[in-house]
């Protein structure tokens, strides 16, 4: 057995499994890699390689799925480093802007205060600070339609809780490393939960059935529980874009 | 036009091709674990398409005929029988209304499809019937609930010589983005090691048992999530393997040390729990191979299928074969 014991030089490429191939933009995220992942992945779309079966882009790296039977890994390397040697435009991957209504604090957010003490400012200050910050989708991953959301500004970067919370509903705010992760469909969690949306941004009955795409902004806008309640989430749909 | 389930059912589900293309979504592809034996039933129904089989798992459980069609049964080997009458499996029989059809426990491999002549008709969810109940995708299989299919097609009584794939003791990997993070000794361990199928298993991943040290890697620990692939085989924080099946999660912290290929995954898959196997690694251009040659194998299927209609003498265990359960009314067709 030989393994490459060389160190990576980014970008990196290289095969996942037989019928993939991962390009990395790095080994710490940072914004701006998940920016470079996200137009990677919206000019490799514009024309798919006959045997391409889907692309996967995820905070800094870009998953494509292939038939090998069709295409080769080797075809689609140089394609990708073809494509990484063109200036890759991060300003248009496709993204669009929503904003999205969520109830913060109370049963709808009951980690607000711990979220505070940890960040040492107000419960308020925690709701402001983050209904008015745009946020990125950085990508959608751990279950369907469930986003991951960010950055938020430093003094978000709040650990993990360190118990695990079995289950919190689809719409939760949850909070940790700069991000909102932002499920559609009840998950355990260690992340703090700060709120609450009444938008479920993966539905069966629509179409298309996910709201949100990897390269989206999205904003939080607060309301008061009462009229969270008072939402019909099937109009909610159309009127979130912007 | 449907099967009556008269009997509780674990770890049993509505499979077919899946659902690619979604997992950016946060969707993996679920499907059928074992794309062979998927294969064999639609060949002997002489079906086309993505059509859904009924896919168990270590036990099977009982079924009441609601609408006359044609079935046939694959993959891991069970006792299936018709109205108390065993029939062997590869070989497709009729059943009319009311009849009882009754699958065993499974007795050698892991996952074993019952297929009905144009498939279940399942409700789909995003583009396949495949449930993942987990994820909300289909509803669990219950006692009384009904499955349904199209009214009766006809089809040939064909049966297929089934291969036993069940125990492969070498599974095939090739390397991936993480697999150098492991030290080099950690490695060499990983690919000398003997596993066991442990029975934490199930259609999103199968956990390995073994002796001796856990596969420590320190740069694995700061892994950024990034996309899962079909048989990425997972060190947790605890270093143990767990091998990611159909239904995984689609991003995952942990490092993957290697890849199961493509050829090597139903394979995998089929493998009962407690029995014992080594990973060796392959190349890529190996496991392309491997992959054209099972290509080659699904497509040969077609021409491997025979009809139960030859010559007696030319049969060699003509009594393994349900002639009398395969026989049906006659006006099952008609179409009143």
């Amino acid at each position: 057995m030989n393994f490459n014991k060389n160190k990576m030089v980014f970008p990196h490429i290289t095969s996942i499994g037989d019928s993939g191939l991962i390009v990395m933009f790095g080994e710490k995220f940072s914004i701006e890699l998940n920016q470079k992942a996200l137009a990677l992945d919206f000019e490799f779309n514009k024309v798919l390689p006959d045997g391409v079966l889907e692309t996967i882009p995820t905070l800094v790296s870009l998953m494509v799925r292939f038939d090998p039977l069709t295409v080769s890994y080797h075809f689609l390397k140089d394609y990708m480093e073809a494509l990484l040697e063109s200036d890759l435009n991060i300003e248009i991957s496709g993204g669009r802007s929503f904003v999205i209504p969520a109830v913060y604090g109370g049963k709808e957010g009951p980690e607000l205060d711990e979220v505070a003490d940890l960040m040492q400012i107000r419960p308020d200050q925690v709701i402001s600070g983050h209904s008015e910050s745009q946020q990125h989708v950085m990508m959608l991953g751990f279950s369907a339609g469930c986003s991951y959301c960010g950055l938020l500004p430093p003094i978000w970067d709040i650990p993990r809780g360190k118990k695990i919370n079995p289950s919190v509903p689809g719409g939760s705010l949850l909070i940790a490393l700069r991000q909102t992760v932002f499920p559609a469909s009840n998950m355990p969690t260690g992340w703090r939960r700060i709120g609450q949306s009444p938008c479920l941004t993966f539905d069966l009955g629509k179409d298309p059935n996910f709201l949100l795409k990897p390269g989206d902004e999205i904003r939080f806008e607060q309301i008061s529980s009462a009229k969270a309640q008072s939402i019909s989430h099937d109009k909610l749909w159309e009127t979130l874009e912007r | 036009m449907s099967l009556y389930i008269n009997s509780t059912l674990i770890g049993a589900s509505v499979q077919d091709d899946g659902r690619p293309g979604l997992q950016r979504y946060g969707v993996t592809s679920g499907g059928a674990v074992d794309k062979l034996a998927l294969a064999q039933g639609r060949v002997l129904l002489n079906d086309e398409g993505n059509t859904a089989a009924l896919e168990f798992s270590a036990v099977g459980g009982k079924f009441k005929v609601q609408t006359s069609s044609f079935f046939v049964f694959t993959g891991a080997e069970a006792l299936l029988k018709l109205n108390g009458n065993l029939i062997p499996q590869g070989q497709v029989f009729g059943a009319n209304v009311g009849d009882e059809i009754e699958i065993g426990s499974i007795s050698k491999g892991f996952y074993s499809y019952l297929h009905v002549a144009g498939g279940f008709l399942s409700t789909a969810h995003l583009g396949s019937r495949s449930a993942n109940v987990q994820v909300g995708l289909g509803t669990a299989l219950e006692n009384g609930n009904i499955l349904p299919y199209k009214r009766t097609l006809h089809r040939d009584l064909m049966c297929l010589k089934l291969n036993d794939y069940f125990n492969s003791n070498k599974i095939r990997v090739v390397s991936g983005p993480q697999t150098n993070l492991f030290p080099e000794k950690v490695l060499q361990r990983f690919f000398s090691t003997e596993y066991k199928v442990s029975p934490m298993r199930n259609r999103m991943g199968v956990k390995l048992d073994f002796n001796g040290e856990n596969f420590y890697t320190d740069a694995g620990l700061s892994v950024l999530s990034d996309a899962i692939e079909l048989g990425d085989i997972q060190i947790d924080g605890e270093g143990t393997p767990t091998v990611l099946l159909n239904d995984r999660q689609p991003t995952g912290g942990y490092p993957r040390i290697s890849t199961i290929i493509s050829a090597d995954l139903h394979k995998f898959a089929q493998k009962s729990v407690n029995s014992k196997f080594n990973f060796v690694m392959v190349t890529l251009k190996e496991a392309i191979k491997a992959l054209e040659e099972l290509t080659e194998q699904l497509r040969n299927l077609r021409s491997q299928v025979d009809s139960l209609q030859r010559d007696p003498h030319n049969i060699s265990n003509l009594l393994n074969y349900s002639l009398v359960g395969g026989a049906i009314r006659g006006d099952e067709f008609d179409e009143s």
